[in-house]
């Protein structure tokens, strides 16, 4: 793979249309999910099958292997996908691969292998597992085609557009989009981003800093480390038009230290970026300069706060300080600082590719927009699930979790990680956004969803 | 309550002395009054902590408190964990139409608290088990439960 520099939109559109669309329509591509969870699954082992079958059948010349990050549905991990067709093959095991591989290249499908629900019908596409239907994956979708150590794989589907797009509107613009767009951040607080980076864009003091917090420490919760493992250039798209927006030249990841793989798989994406001219000095002929550093964690949960965050990254003790002084006046080396989650990021050139008004029409009055949510616990379908604002928390439980295993009943589920409320069952047909579960006394959080049953105490899990 | 960095103190005493209490309820120790004191000390600490943590680490509590005050009441008054968790609430028995008497339970007690000999149900004696559970573990006809 070579990247060429850009130094114009018009040279990023040339790339795109020399690397073509984002699967080879005469080739047979087989994607393995591959993030930190997938390879927990075995991954690695089905990536080497897959590549041993290609061989043997001497199909070399007929099929690709990408391997990409999470795609969402832990339970069926490992899983291979088949494209263009969009077949998807769960719980993967090794002697099943040469079959698999056989058929797909025949342009057949292996009934017997592919996904079967909890209630006995069987689905060979993707698209139409019940656990997919009702969710809405405008953001964590790519993830399922890009791999994320290569950047043509991403520019491919549309990247890097809404950084074109975001230049040729201008900072205020791009802030007043996200404004009428209604985003909130999605680290937990729900604060209105475009109202963050206007006090940091009006603030004085240069240089200006960009930070991306990624930092996820609550257990159970993990759409940041997906994102960022199985997207980075997503969050760096992101990031480079919220610098624009408010003005900042140098910017910061502050990656959980447990998260290697999203470190390297980062650390890969950038340089692979700078190379592209996409960040550093006059990104895309347009003047303007952005670079990214990424910063590994000090360890604890707290440094996830704003101010602790900052003073982890100067070095310092991660130790949170009163806000009296914000830190769009005075954050990170006493300089005018914007922190942002990775979702809220990711949400970015998605907002600016479709316009304020496409996305204000996902989600309730108060929450716009999608969620992704890791649903965990006492559930038939875990995973990472994106739906929009107001999805109700019976839909999310039951249909795309698939209910309570073996039997049990559902008695209570945990919103917003180890710091959220427990709803009970009676408040299941509540939609989830920031005011609705702060109203019912839980938090969105994180995006943590652990489902409880009848097999779990109340005064414990509250302990 | 380990990720406390400590700065405000209603955030590094308070979260301990919560967990505190719990633990003394979930272990048949609660008293009238606890839940109403877990509720203002909660308040105390969201009201007095710098940052998200110590604001919303007592969110959990209460809302359990709000949804499923029946549970607390049940472990504080009665003395049970209606979800069989709380291992110092819970007794053991042995149903004795489905022991076979295979002695596997009685050797696997670790406080020898299951008497019985070859082919005769098995009994356990409460004043000595230590909830422990591993002779449900071990039981294979599903003969032991507890509750």
């Amino acid at each position: 793979m070579t990247v060429k520099r850009l130094t114009s939109p018009e040279d990023l559109a040339a790339w795109r249309g020399r690397i073509g669309p984002p699967y080879k329509q005469d080739r047979v591509t087989f994607v393995v999910s591959n993030g930190t969870c997938g390879q927990a699954a075995g991954s690695m082992d089905v990536l080497y099958d897959v590549h041993e079958a290609i061989e043997k059948l001497g199909a070399v010349e007929l099929a690709d292997i990408r391997a990409t990050g999470c795609h969402g549905f832990c339970a069926i991990e490992p899983l291979i996908l088949v494209q263009p067709a969009g077949v998807l093959y769960p719980k993967v095991k090794s002697d099943d691969v040469r079959a698999i591989v056989e058929a797909s290249l025949r342009g057949e499908v292996l009934e017997k292998k592919v996904y079967k629900d909890t209630d006995g019908a069987r689905y060979a596409r993707e698209s139409e597992l019940p656990y997919y239907r009702k969710q809405n994956l405008m953001i964590s979708g790519p993830s399922r085609w890009v791999d994320p150590l290569d950047i043509e794989t991403y520019v491919a589907g549309g990247g890097y557009d809404s950084l074109v797009k975001a230049f040729a509107m201008g900072g205020q613009a791009v802030i007043d989009e996200a404004k009428a767009a209604g985003l909130r951040g999605r680290g937990g607080g729900g604060f209105l981003a475009a109202r963050k980076w206007q006090s940091v864009r009006d603030a004085h003091g240069e240089p200006k800093y960009l930070l991306c917090n990624a930092d996820e420490g609550d257990p159970g919760a993990y759409m940041d480390r997906a994102l960022l493992e199985g997207n980075p250039h997503l969050v760096i798209e992101g990031m480079i038009i919220a610098a624009h927006a408010i003005g900042a030249t140098q910017g910061y990841v502050y990656v959980r230290h447990e998260y290697p793989v999203a470190v390297k798989n980062l650390t890969a994406a950038i340089k692979q970026a700078r190379e592209a001219d996409l960040l550093g000095k006059n990104i895309l002929g347009s003047g303007h300069d952005f670079d990214i550093n990424v910063s590994r964690g000090g360890g604890a949960f707290v440094c996830g706060e704003s101010t602790a965050l900052m003073a982890s990254i100067e070095g310092k003790p991660g130790e949170p300080r009163p806000k009296y002084v914000h830190t769009a006046e005075s954050g990170l080396w006493g300089k005018p600082s914007n922190l942002n989650n990775v979702e809220t990021f990711a949400n970015v050139p998605w907002i600016v590719a479709n316009g304020a008004a496409s996305y204000a029409k996902i989600g309730t009055d108060t929450s716009k927009g999608t969620k992704i949510f890791s649903l965990v616990g006492k559930v038939n379908h875990t995973g990472l699930i994106e739906v929009p604002m107001g999805t109700t928390l019976r839909e999310i439980v039951e249909d795309i979790g698939g209910g309570v295993p073996d039997g049990r009943s559902f008695k209570a589920v945990q919103t917003g990680g180890p710091s959220g409320g427990c709803l009970p069952a009676d408040r299941l047909d509540m939609p989830v956004g920031f005011d609705k579960l702060w109203d019912a006394g839980t938090i969105m959080g994180s995006g943590g969803m652990i489902v409880m049953d009848d097999h779990n105490c109340m005064v414990d899990i509250a302990r | 309550m380990e990720e406390s960095c400590g700065k405000c103190t209603p955030c590094r005493e308070g979260v301990r002395h919560l967990y505190d209490i719990l633990t003394d309820i979930s272990g048949g120790r609660g008293r009238e009054g606890d839940v109403e004191l877990l509720e203002s000390m909660s308040r105390a600490i969201m009201d007095g902590s710098i940052c998200g943590l110590g604001q919303t680490a007592p969110v959990p509590l209460l809302s359990t408190i709000r949804y499923f005050r029946d549970e607390f009441d049940a472990h504080i008054r009665d003395k049970k964990c209606p979800a069989g968790v709380c291992k110092e609430l819970v007794t053991y028995w042995i149903v004795e139409e489905k022991c076979p008497g295979c002695s596997l339970c009685l050797r696997v007690c670790p406080t020898d608290s299951i008497i019985g000999s070859k082919k005769v149900a098995h009994k356990i004696l409460t004043e000595n088990c230590i909830h422990c559970g591993a002779c449900e573990d071990v039981c294979k006809f599903g003969a032991v439960v507890h509750g």
